[in-house]
């Protein structure tokens, strides 16, 4: 070998080296199709634990995320005192399953906790979710106490430039963001964006200062969600957020999964037009969060599973 | 002057201050400032009827202030009219009447508030809720909102289209549908105006009977397609 090739080496490993940990082998990595792990899994029929075991391991497995000791925090959506049947809250058996999960990949703890809408106690027992949580070794902690919650600045926020966020979100080593897809009287349609509302005390500013650029602006926040499954087993089809007296609950059976929050409301959305036969459109706060550079709403250049089990 | 002139001139003095002093103390604007409005019906929870026979039986023990699990039911003040110190009553900045709950019904020991199953809290109406277009998010900012809907339990307020002559297209506006109206004030509560909100609940001297729809229905549908 030549002296010149040596260094031609040495040149190029050293430039490896320095691309690596600025993620341009990620960005080469979502072009290859069916390689490595998926930026986005859609996963239709199945049960709710089998559908985020293999939802998981298309994601590179449970261990990507939680690491042995560490704080996990999931968030459901929980806002409303409604029965897993009435479509308002996040599947308790989804949410019971990831705890599960989480604790056998060694997490030293698991809590879960929502800033609800009606009555927190309501919420976290008719909703099923803090039966499921607690059979499946993790906590609930309550949410309605403005103590718990810290500033938090939102630099690249246009309207909300700061929010007060709760403490086991700014404390936990790892979150998980697992809303519901559902229709939405001011958003349109609700998932993973929206749900970041509920780690937020003064969710009335939010509504004040414009509904959806304000969640747009939320979704900058510098400790976003490792992984966001959005639970569509039942998807309240009409006259959302809340479920209840003449309102209709369609049983859909589907689950969405990414680190991408905008990605995964982008694909939300397509997939709520499905469920219900007509066009509800987009969520306008989709394409604002794209704008501020959380996530891509285009889902052409993503590396997207579909299964059907 | 006499020493009685100087008596009389302090007793007068010393009286019309108190007077001052009381009128500044109960003036509406007070009140206000307190995040009630004077003119404002008050709304007793579930369960009392009417506020004559609440009147009649309330002991104000404060037993359903405490029990309630929303903090909607607060204690009343003299300011608020004649007989409603100590009274409770439901205050909407404080909280709203949880749809699915009856809890001071069960508590009340005086009969004052009736218990009542669910189904029949249901058809309960405690007050109606009474929209100013003008104070909407969506019609002075045309920015989407729908905190108000979002919390209604019966489908009493929906979001309908909102076109203005000046209006982005896309925007949706409360709309009362006053029959399923039930009073709790989630919509008042949720509301996002200050200082008067844009959407408020007036309650009833005498409760009414609201229509309520059919339970959830759930429907499975075969999806076929992401549709991405």
């Amino acid at each position: 070998m030549q002296r010149r090739d040596i260094l031609k080496a040495i040149a190029l490993g050293g430039a490896t080296a320095v691309i690596r940990p600025f993620g341009a082998f990620d960005l080469l990595a979502q072009t290859t199709s069916g390689e490595g792990p998926a930026d986005l899994v859609a996963v239709l029929g199945g049960d709710p634990a089998d559908m985020l075991a293999q939802t998981l391991a298309e994601l590179g497995g449970i261990d990507r995320f939680v690491k042995p000791g560490a704080k996990v925090v999931v968030k459901p959506n929980i806002g409303w005192d409604n029965t897993p049947e009435e479509g308002g809250n996040t599947n308790p058996e989804l949410v019971g399953a990831l705890v599960r999960r989480c604790l056998e990949a060694g997490a030293a703890q698991v809590a879960v906790f929502d800033h609800t809408c009606d009555n927190w106690q309501s919420c976290y027992k008719n909703s099923g979710i803090e039966a499921a949580v607690r059979a499946a070794g993790g906590a609930m902690l309550p949410a309605n106490d403005k103590g718990d919650y810290r500033e938090v600045s939102l630099p690249r926020g246009k309207s909300l430039k700061s929010a007060r966020i709760h403490r086991a979100i700014l404390e936990s080593d790892v979150w998980f963001n697992v809303p519901v897809l559902k229709s939405h009287s001011g958003a349109v349609v609700t998932a993973a964006m929206k749900n970041l509302m509920g780690i937020v005390w003064d969710r009335g500013a939010m509504h004040w200062r414009g509904l959806h650029q304000c969640i747009a602006d939320l979704c900058t926040l510098p400790k976003p969600p490792a992984l966001n499954i959005v639970d569509a087993w039942r998807v309240l089809a009409a006259h959302g957020p809340r479920g209840g007296r003449g309102k209709q609950v369609i049983l859909a059976k589907g689950l969405f999964a990414s680190p991408d929050m905008v990605a995964v409301d982008a694909a939300g959305c397509r997939f709520f037009d499905q469920v219900r036969g007509s066009a509800a459109g987009e969520a306008s706060y989709v394409r604002l969060g794209a704008a501020l550079g959380v996530g891509a709403d285009d889902l052409t250049g993503l590396n997207i599973r579909r299964l059907k089990i | 002057m006499s020493e009685a002139d100087a008596e009389r001139r302090r007793f007068l003095r010393a009286h019309t201050a108190l007077a001052a002093l009381t009128a500044l103390t109960f003036a509406p604007s007070r009140r206000a400032g307190a995040g009630e409005t004077p003119e404002r019906p008050v709304s007793t929870p579930p369960g009392s009827r009417s506020h004559a026979r609440y009147f009649r039986r309330c002991v104000a023990c404060q037993l359903c202030v405490v029990a309630c699990p929303s903090r909607v039911l607060r204690a009343g003040d003299s300011l608020m009219g004649p007989g409603w110190f100590a009274q409770p009553r439901m205050d909407f900045r404080a909280g709203y009447c949880n749809y699915d709950c009856t809890v001071c019904g069960e508590v009340c020991p005086s009969g004052a508030i009736l218990p009542l199953a669910v189904e029949d809290k249901h058809r309960v109406r405690t007050g109606l809720a009474h929209f100013t277009e003008s104070l909407c998010v969506v019609a002075a900012k045309h920015e989407n909102c729908g905190a108000c809907a979002e919390h209604c339990p019966t489908l009493a307020l929906q979001m309908a289209p909102y076109a203005a002559p000046d209006a982005p297209p896309g925007l949706r506006i409360p709309e009362i549908t006053p029959d399923l109206c039930v009073g709790c004030g989630a919509c008042e509560h949720a509301c996002p105006v200050t200082p008067e909100r844009a959407i408020v609940v007036e309650g009833l001297a005498e409760h009414a009977t609201a229509r309520i729809l059919e339970k959830a229905r759930e429907v499975e549908r075969q999806v076929e397609d992401f549709g991405f």
